[in-house]
């Protein structure tokens, strides 16, 4: 390995990196045509997360992510099984994501102005309305995020949240080491084992990883929210129509609670409702659906696969879950949360 | 031109030759092109340039257009805007608002700090371990060679997860610290030790260190008495006696570590991550390169050792005035690959958490979106430092070679 070589070499790589002119620019095609043309929508998800993404006994895939993979998968391909899961970490989510390998990322990413603006990203959602928390050992003794100056947290690398953290901890003078890891199931282990002292999360999540360590009870979930979090699911906005689809599938839901419609009942609603709200909603009357490039009754397909948006929180992380966490923020507007849908017409 | 030749050897002139050939018809030529075997090779090679060459520019406009239609573009400016996350202890002093470049010089001085270790504890393990496995004791070797046989096939993130388990969980909280000595603790949350408080408080220790190692340098060409003990300790002198006494003049304020609300505040620190990415990485490696030395100690000449045997040297001195010189000569460019094996290995770092480039890498991506570029640096910084080693080696290799080539 002589000079020249390595002269030879770099300038090489380099004239490959700063050569825009050969650039094939050919546009790419809708993303809808490609999901339909392919077959089968792809969608990157958590490996294990309990509640957003985990294989059950029978080695299915559950959690509310996978159930808006499957309803896009519905409103699109009218099939809600034609998934392809990508299980990935939240480090390779956002550029799986940019670079073309995944349809949608569901990996419960919060909704920054920089990743919708600077990252060309659009939110579908917010899917869960939250906040970052904190969890810490009752033996350290703390109450109070005042009493975590110089404490060790646990953070999964990749995400904001160890921003949020620093920002946080710099605004009042406070310090903190940080201890990033590559996955949620580590880095709960890593916590109960000692080698920090605190481990952060959006309030849901810590509720349902308290539950499964060992001395629930020797733990505690600090009250107070240092960051708001609102996630859901993510697609890229260079297609503006399948955008449009990916925000209206999560609109689709939480509008079907305001109509009262369930899974248990669509078939029901589709034959004999005589309400234009509902008939215009399921697509009996109307062609909203195909305005927007899907079948006229995509709300129907959707709906009969996973149900409504209360069906599926409750699913996951209501009272037909482990995690029984209350609808709080992620209540109907009219009921006191935040769901909410624009008008259907 | 031979060919030609012997076809027209008699009669026509040169010049005559040439019309003549041209006269041919060209299926004529391009037949006594392809016997000729010089000329068939030119035409492989270059047919295989071309294909490189293709191969090449179809990967780059690959990427560029990939980009261009993803709106993804190649700028690297994203590196003087300000990095919000915290990194912990690092050589380049980065904070939560400094700029992403400084964030990756701290990532990178850890994976230096790492692969510098890691390389100098590899090579004193991997040299005991060659020659317990050449030892005359028959225990010792077999238990050597399945040591060696253990390590060498088990992945080496499954060893790096196992050491880090280990350390975490065999070691106290830090209210139950162990102190082996005082003011130095043992916990899950690393390694503490009392330190100068500030860096430049060692500046006076390591003058005279380097004075020392000068002057010796200088002395060694200088003709000395032979047999005169003092010039037989002179050099162990000249190292320890000037760092001795800049300590008794100036010495460098120590500051205790002590246990306070968290963790200990004060001293220095190790993290138990860095312990056990180094446990891990030098176990590894140097079960390979104690393999390497072995066969580099195995093909010096018998000759060399019964000779060495005949004039009475005793075993230790025989290794390491005859034997060692010329098998390290011989192991020098399998040791360097090792070398650079190590310090890619240590990119495993990103699994069990301890703050490196890669991590540094992974955080710009998530908040900035730039993935390409952020991984081309990673590409360039490991090939760098990679060839870096692989330059000190190769001069060392020459330096060693010349002196073989003069002793033998």
């Amino acid at each position: 390995m002589n000079i020249r070589s390595l002269a030879i070499a770099a300038s090489a790589f380099l004239g490959l990196m700063v050569e825009p002119s050969f650039a094939q620019n050919t546009a790419i095609a809708p993303q809808l045509d490609t999901i339909r043309e392919r077959g089968s929508f792809r969608c990157g998800v958590y490996e294990n997360v309990p509640g957003l993404s985990a294989l059950d006994a029978q080695g299915r895939r559950v959690g509310l992510d996978v159930d808006y993979c499957h309803a896009m998968a519905a409103a699109i391909l009218g099939d809600p099984t034609r998934v392809e899961f990508r299980t990935m970490t939240l480090a390779q989510g956002i550029p799986a994501l940019r670079s073309g390998e995944v349809d949608m990322v569901a990996l419960a990413l919060t909704y920054t102005i920089q990743r919708d603006t600077e990252l060309n990203l659009d939110f579908v959602g917010p899917t869960l309305y939250s906040g970052h928390a904190f969890m810490v050992h009752r033996r350290t003794g703390a109450t109070r995020l005042a009493d975590l100056n110089g404490a060790t947290i646990c953070v999964v690398a990749g995400g904001i949240t160890d921003s949020l953290i620093a920002d946080y901890f710099r605004a009042r003078n406070m310090t903190f080491r940080p201890l990033a890891v590559e996955n949620t199931t580590q880095m709960y282990a890593l916590y109960e084992e000692g080698r920090c002292d605190v481990v952060t999360s959006e309030v849901p999540f810590l509720g349902m990883r308290r539950s499964r360590l060992r001395q629930p009870d020797q733990h505690l979930i600090l009250d107070e929210i240092f960051a708001k979090s609102h996630m859901g699911p993510i697609v890229r906005d260079d297609d503006r129509r399948y955008a449009h689809v990916a925000r209206w599938v999560h609109y689709a839901l939480v509008n079907a609670e305001e109509m009262g419609i369930t899974r248990a009942n669509i078939d029901q609603m589709a034959r004999e409702s005589r309400d234009p709200a509902i008939r215009r909603f399921l697509g009996l009357e109307g062609d909203i659906g195909r305005n927007m490039g899907l079948p006229n009754d995509f709300t129907q397909a959707i709906i009969r696969a996973v149900g409504n948006y209360g069906e599926i929180f409750e699913r996951h992380y209501g009272q037909q879950s482990v995690i029984k966490l209350p609808r709080g923020l992620n209540a109907l507007a009219g009921q006191g949360g935040l769901q909410w849908s624009p008008t259907w017409r | 031109m031979r060919l030609l030749a012997r076809a027209d050897c008699s009669g026509p002139q040169r010049g005559a030759e040439v019309s003549s050939l041209k006269t041919m018809a060209m299926p004529n030529l391009l037949l006594r092109l392809w016997h000729r075997p010089s000329s068939r090779a030119r035409l492989w090679q270059s047919l295989a340039l071309g294909l490189f060459v293709a191969a090449i520019w179809w990967l780059s406009t690959n990427l560029t257009g990939n980009l261009a239609r993803r709106d993804l573009g190649i700028d690297f400016r994203f590196l003087s805007g300000r990095a919000s996350f915290e990194f912990g202890e690092n050589l380049a002093g980065y904070q939560a608002g400094d700029t992403f470049l400084r964030a990756f010089l701290a990532g990178l001085g850890n994976t230096i700090q790492v692969a510098v270790a890691g390389i100098v504890l590899t090579t004193i393990l991997a040299l005991a371990l060659a020659l317990v496995r050449l030892s005359p004791n028959r225990l010792a070797r077999r238990l050597s060679g399945a040591w060696i046989e253990l390590i060498r096939n088990t992945p080496l993130l499954l060893q790096l997860l196992f050491w880090h388990q280990f350390i975490i969980r065999q070691l106290p909280m830090p209210r139950q610290a162990w102190e082996p000595l005082p003011g130095v603790f043992l916990s899950n949350r690393g390694l503490v030790f009392p330190a100068p408080e500030t860096a430049a408080a060692l500046l006076p220790i390591i003058c005279a260190v380097l004075v020392g190692i000068s002057v010796a340098l200088v002395l060694r060409r200088t003709p000395s008495v032979h047999g005169s003990r003092f010039y037989h300790f002179l050099p162990m002198c000249l190292l320890v006696a000037p760092p001795l006494i800049a300590l008794l003049i100036a010495p460098p304020s120590i500051s205790f570590p002590e246990l306070k609300g968290f963790n200990f505040h004060g001293g220095s620190s190790v993290s138990p991550e860095f312990i056990a990415l180094l446990c891990a990485l030098v176990i590894y490696q140097s079960a390979f390169m104690a393999e390497t030395i072995r066969s580099g100690i195995l093909a010096v000449p018998k000759g060399q050792i019964e000779a060495a045997q005949a004039l009475g040297l005793p075993r230790f001195q025989l290794l390491r005035l005859v034997v060692l010189p010329q098998a390290l000569r011989i192991a020098i460019p399998p040791v360097t690959s090792q070398y650079l094996s190590l310090t890619k290995n240590s990119s495993l770092a990103v699994a069990i958490g301890y703050p490196d480039l890669v991590r540094v890498s992974q955080v710009t991506i998530s908040e900035t979106g730039r993935a390409v570029e952020c991984v081309s640096i990673l590409l360039a910084v490991y090939l760098s430092l990679s060839l870096f080693t692989a330059l000190i080696m190769d001069v060392y290799n020459r330096r060693v070679m010349r002196r073989g080539g003069a002793a033998a």
